[in-house]
């Protein structure tokens, strides 16, 4: 059975998104590390790369798949996670936590713009 | 029952190759085509490349000019593989298609279906491994893996007396799924690694006699039981009807059309036979 952490904003990616100030934190869902399987590797973004909301950011690799990750907002890449780097199970451990992939700056009200995507409620609805 | 495209593309360049399943599945995305299988060959022979694999680590490009090999990096995940005396599959489809599970796994279980099918008709005692159940260990991490393909058997890997015989490996790009692999007639494993790059000989060697013991070609399965070894026509003809079979589909003979062939020729230019693709690692 996946989790779904209340309070951050999703994505029918399969996405989640948690506002900061300023920027958003990104990363996937239990339900999608669980549809990939092992996680051997995460390509990032290059940092100062401009992202756009639906739109292919990086790619995650499985034991099985290679899978595209897409930006919930659009904005810019300030950080990413190199702890993945050496120990990409992270995402599949701890997805909403130590899992987290990479932290975009936002034009506009943090807050508002995860607001705008999917809820905790709806994207357990979505994914089941 | 659902119609399929098939196309046979020959033996092409290795750019070619890994081009035309791209545009395919732009093609498939785009609504211009229905799901594909194709089937395909390499000249000349290549070695291939998992898209996240680090070149300059992992391949000796010197013994690769040597020998005559071509090289690209593929889209697909996963290690080296040393296309040679194979049958080359892919299959192209939407993650919507009806049947397609959404699970990854599952999703290559159904996928594979068609080999599981093929390698029995051919004679072979295969079987698709399950999840933990039959005592396979799947490597957990890229650390415990070589560089090597073919030398772990992970869920749903197609093996015959414990020996993988096909190796598959799987993208999903905007909402389409691509699967591609080897089907082998022949495993020349001392050509593979002799243009894979080891930490000393030593290691070289072990992981050589290890991949023997895990890897296996069909020929090498016949020839074990003293039977005659199987040709390239048979196992196409094989492996057409059991795709049809496992994929519950009819499987219609056609062509590229002018779109896919377009972008395939782009696509070798601008990405696989470009060098900030194949070396970007």
């Amino acid at each position: 059975m996946s989790t779904v952490k209340p309070g951050l904003g999703y994505t029918e990616e399969h996405e989640w998104a948690e506002a900061g100030s300023g920027s958003v934190k990104i990363g996937i869902t239990d339900f999608a590390q669980n549809q990939l399987g092992d996680i051997v590797f995460v390509e990032f973004p290059q940092i100062g790369q401009a992202v756009e909301a639906g739109q292919p950011m990086g790619s995650i690799e499985s034991v099985k798949t290679v899978s595209e990750l897409y930006s919930p907002v659009t904005g810019t890449v300030t950080k990413v996670n190199e702890a993945l780097l050496d120990s990409p199970e992270l995402v599949n451990s701890d997805p909403y936590g130590e899992g987290w992939i990479a932290e975009v700056e936002v034009d506009g009200d943090a807050g508002e713009i995860v607001k705008k995507l999917l809820s905790a409620d709806q994207y357990e609805a979505f994914s089941k | 029952m659902a119609a399929w495209r098939f196309v046979h593309t020959g033996n092409r360049f290795p750019a070619e190759n890994m081009a035309i399943d791209e545009a395919i599945m732009n093609a498939h995305r785009q609504g211009e085509v229905p799901p594909t299988v194709r089937f395909y060959g390499w000249n000349p022979a290549t070695l291939s490349i998992g898209c996240f694999q680090q070149a300059d680590k992992e391949v000796d490009f010197g013994a690769l000019r040597e020998l005559g090999l071509g090289f690209v990096r593929r889209a697909t995940g996963g290690r080296a593989v040393l296309h040679d005396e194979e049958l080359t599959y892919s299959v192209i489809v939407s993650e919507r298609y009806p049947g397609i599970p959404a699970n990854v796994a599952e999703a290559y279980r159904i996928l594979s279906r068609g080999l599981l099918i093929g390698f029995r008709k051919l004679g072979l005692d295969a079987r698709m491994t399950g999840h933990d159940e039959d005592g396979v260990e799947r490597p957990s991490s890229r650390a415990a893996l070589t560089a090597a393909c073919f030398d772990a058997p992970s869920k749903y890997e197609l093996v015959v007396d414990g020996r993988k015989i096909a190796g598959s490996a799987q993208m999903r790009a905007g909402g389409v799924i691509l699967q591609h692999g080897s089907i082998l007639l022949e495993l020349d494993d001392e050509k593979l690694f002799s243009v894979l790059r080891f930490a000393n000989p030593d290691v070289k060697q072990r992981m050589q006699t290890l991949f023997g013991r895990k890897a296996a070609a069909i020929n090498d399965c016949f020839r074990r039981k003293g039977m005659p070894p199987v040709t390239m026509p048979l196992v196409e003809q094989v492996f057409r009807g059991s795709f049809a079979e496992g994929l519950g589909a009819e499987l219609i003979e056609g062509g590229l059309i002018p779109a896919e062939v377009e972008l395939a020729d782009r696509l070798v230019s601008e990405k696989y036979a470009n060098d900030s693709w194949n070396y970007r690692r």
